[in-house]
């Protein structure tokens, strides 16, 4: 009966109905909207820093990650491969061998500290595409005995194509590691922290430079997204032995970064308790003008013999009939909007372009599409509203008819 | 007239006019705060990697960041250090030597930076003596042993205890040195990668040991061959200076770039990628955020304004049957609406301008993330802080905002019948 009367009402006033749903809906829209461009923009910070390198996991031998030594690696065979090829929703797997060796260039006697990384020269590339990072030269292939080095390094150096460097290091269980190599090609990552110090060469020259044959100390795991990383790592410890290696997700390999999202987020709650603020006063103010827009009928409801509870009932089941609405409808308009600018992203212009372009990246902020979002965001204004129902419900308890149909 | 009826028609209904008056004065709050927030987090960055690494600007050899090696440094750098400290508007600043060379103990050895300091002068520059976590920042010296401070990763690494002996290495001007130091203390910055490439000794003496012993020149008095030996000695690879007031800090360089004449000056823009980088990114996505704020500023505020002229439809249609002029319900409903913004603005003004002097004097704390902050190179503290400028902008934009958003419900309002809208209900 109450429900009824509650229903009836809504559609007797449709304008009052438009405007508080309206003001409901906006509210969840713009709540979505801030929400998903804030993730949105972690989301592209995070893959920007992990998909040139890092990966979205590793696997080590047990031990390496706490002690980045040329000893710690393990055995790179056919078996290892196929066991993580295997893995759910896995796209690339390629190894790695890194040391440190000291890098001598003769043309200036000058000697540097440098990052040495074997890698699977096809594989690599189609993890990260390095090969379309090169900006002179060539890339190199799987037995070729030259390197390829980073562009910030070459300018240091001033090295070119064709240029050799003489490395040495400490090999595999102690072993001399010495060794001449051309240089095949310079790349260019963009990002100044990768640009500095890093020689790439194929795998196979890695493993006998350092006296490791057969042997890797990293295997990167790349995934077609971020969403399917549990599923594979739970995969993944369960398939292989947990004694002999450790499987390391992207959180774990930078935490710094898992920090700053958190510092980020927590400096974004502040702007979103902003917004929750001013829609929550929209919603407020929409509701007490219809409290007072029906003073005269609450006034002749009650003088009629209507029970002030049920009166009560039946205003507070219309505000949260209108907050389930405009909620459902804020999510509705919601949704395209952020499907369009997670594919064609906002895009800040030249006036950004030029900081952001050192860094390889590109000035775009998109959304994240992300289905809780939508729900938390929704229940955030649809409990917001249910508190803000309950003046209409106080004013009416106190209710005096008389004055109330005379104003 | 019409200004009066409107002036009690404000007062008649308190409670709408309270209902417009708040949602001029959230508006107003909500875009100062926002706008000082985002200014707070990008300061707070921005301060921090100044206050702790870069300095304001930083003075080189034109060739000596590219390279990185010693031979380019800085000549008479005592003068010009001098004449810098005489500018105006320069708060601190300090000179350091910078070899690259390897440092070694009884449990392992590493490559660092080796970094010359004056310890009174760094101390004003970049806080370092408040990143002693162990022993003492240069104590008066007892030993023959140069002091050095090392990173607390470096010393639990190579298992160092305060008065280990260690030794560094590095090409000087007259070949291979190795001079034996002695710890005094471990510090700890905000980045143990970082802190583990550098150890400090004082510069006075890294100079001796990086320019080597003076030839001797025969029947020359003791007392020019010092002052020969403080020239010879005399050098630097940076400068770092740190200005009274940021926002100035584009003239001071152009000052100091006349006084350095053939070295470089540059500030921590040019001279730190990452930090500009972290302060494009935070502006990008804050300009973007504030619009949102904005626009759901602007759809409260139609919304509050729609609703409010139309409740009063009756109340409308009883003055034009009367035979008031439509024009003159839409001019009363217009000045209104300028009344209560006019009564809403400065309210929402000196909320705002409250709410940021006592965040900005106590700071917002996120200390929760502090671990984060630190490796991040942020501020524990965020200190909001708003330009004037803002302030009346913001009013200004709330107030038209408000007004547009009164004209469409006064134009649905007058476009009635009066008969019609004294009977809706």
């Amino acid at each position: 009966m109450i429900f009824k009367i509650a229903w009836r009402n809504i559609w007797r006033n449709r304008r009052r109905t438009f405007i508080t749903s309206s003001a409901i809906l906006f509210a969840v829209f713009f709540a979505i909207f801030m929400d998903s461009l804030q993730k949105g923009v972690w989301d592209t910070t995070i893959d920007n820093s992990v998909k040139h390198h890092v990966g979205y996991a590793q696997v080590h031998k047990k031990g390496y990650w706490d002690d980045q030594r040329i000893d710690m690696s393990m055995d790179w065979n056919t078996k290892l491969k196929e066991q993580l090829t295997a893995l759910p929703k896995i796209k690339h797997v390629n190894a790695r061998l890194e040391g440190f060796a000291i890098a001598y260039n003769f043309t200036d006697t000058s000697s540097v500290g440098v990052l040495m990384v074997g890698i699977e020269p096809k594989e690599e590339d189609s993890f990260s595409g390095i090969q379309s990072k090169i900006v002179d030269g060539e890339y190199i292939r799987t037995d070729d005995k030259s390197i390829l080095i980073v562009q910030g390094f070459a300018e240091k150096q001033q090295l070119k194509v064709g240029d050799t460097l003489t490395f040495i290091s400490q090999g595999y269980h102690g072993a001399n590691a010495a060794a001449r190599y051309p240089i095949k090609g310079i790349i260019n990552f963009g990002n100044p922290n990768f640009n500095r110090q890093m020689i790439y060469l194929p795998l196979k020259e890695a493993q006998w430079f350092f006296a490791a044959e057969g042997l890797a100390n990293s295997v990167v795991l790349g995934l077609d997204s971020r969403a399917a990383l549990p599923q594979l790592l739970a995969k993944a410890n369960t398939e292989l032995d947990s004694s002999k290696y450790e499987i390391m997700s992207w959180e774990e390999l930078l935490p710094a970064i898992v920090q700053a999202r958190e510092l980020k987020m927590s400096g974004n709650k502040v702007i979103l308790g902003i917004l929750y603020f001013i829609v929550g006063f929209g919603i407020l103010g929409t509701i007490l003008m219809m409290t007072k827009e029906r003073q005269y009928e609450f006034g002749v409801l009650t003088a009629i013999g209507m029970k002030r509870s049920q009166l009560a009932l039946s205003v507070w089941l219309e505000t949260i009939m209108l907050g389930f609405l405009g909620t459902v409808m804020g999510m509705i308009l919601a949704l395209p909007l952020v499907y369009f600018l997670h594919y064609y992203p906002i895009n800040m212009g030249p006036s950004f372009a030029e900081t952001m372009n050192e860094f390889g990246v590109e000035p775009i902020i998109p959304t994240a599409i992300d289905v809780n979002i939508f729900i938390n965001q929704a229940i955030v204004v649809f409990f917001l509203t249910s508190i803000l129902a309950l003046y209409p419900i106080l004013k009416i308890l106190r209710l005096k008819p008389i004055k109330a149909m005379r104003s | 007239m019409l200004i009066k009826i409107a002036w009690r028609n404000i007062w008649r209904s308190p409670l709408r006019s309270f209902v417009v008056i708040g949602a001029v004065i959230v508006g107003i709050w909500a875009i100062i705060f926002m706008n000082g927030w985002t200014v707070g987090m990008i300061n707070g960055y921005i301060d921090n990697a100044i206050r702790n690494e870069i300095s304001h600007i930083q003075i080189h050899h034109p060739e000596f960041r590219e390279r990185g090696e010693a031979k380019y440094f800085i000549k008479d750098s005592k003068v010009l250090l001098a004449k810098i400290e005489a500018t105006k508007g320069v708060k601190a600043t300090t000179s350091r030597t910078i070899v690259q060379g390897m440092f070694s103990a009884a449990h392992g050895n590493a490559g660092v930076n080796i970094i010359g300091i004056d310890p009174a002068k760094e101390a004003l520059v970049t806080h370092l003596e408040e990143k002693i976590v162990d022993g003492e920042y240069f104590p008066p010296q007892k030993s023959q042993k140069i002091p050095i401070l090392i990173s607390q990763k470096t010393a639990e690494k190579l298992k160092l205890k305060i008065r280990s002996n260690v030794a560094l290495q590095f090409q000087s001007m007259q070949g291979d040195v190795r001079i034996g130091c002695k710890v005094v203390g471990l510090f700890k910055g905000t980045n143990d990668m970082m802190d583990q490439r550098m150890v400090y000794v004082r510069q006075a003496d890294l100079n001796k040991a990086y320019v080597g012993k003076p030839k001797t020149i025969a029947n020359d008095s003791s007392l020019t061959q010092a002052s020969n030996n403080a020239e010879r000695y005399d050098l630097s690879h940076e400068i770092a200076v740190n200005v009274d007031n940021p926002q100035l800090i584009d003239s001071i360089k152009a000052q100091l770039q006349l006084i350095a004449a053939g070295d470089k000056v540059e500030t921590f823009r040019e001279i730190s990628q990452q930090v500009s980088m972290m302060e494009t990114s935070i502006t990008m996505s804050s300009i973007v955020f504030v619009f949102i704020i904005m626009f759901a500023l602007i759809f409260g505020i139609i919304n509050t304004m729609l609703m409010a002229v139309l409740e009063r439809v009756r109340e409308l249609g009883m003055l034009m049957a009367i035979g008031m002029k439509r024009s003159y319900v839409f001019g009363m409903i217009m000045i209104e609406t300028i009344m209560l913004s006019a009564i809403g603005a400065p309210i929402g003004m000196l909320i705002g301008a409250i709410t940021i002097y006592f965040t900005h004097k106590y700071g917002i704390d996120l200390s929760g993330y502090g671990d984060a902050m630190q490796q991040f190179g942020m501020l524990e503290l965020i200190r909001p802080e708003v330009d004037v400028n803002i302030y009346w902008r913001t009013a200004v934009a709330i107030t038209i905002t408000a007004i547009i958003g009164a004209i469409y419900p006064a134009l649905k309002a007058i476009r009635l019948k009066p008969v019609e809208a004294i009977r809706k209900l």
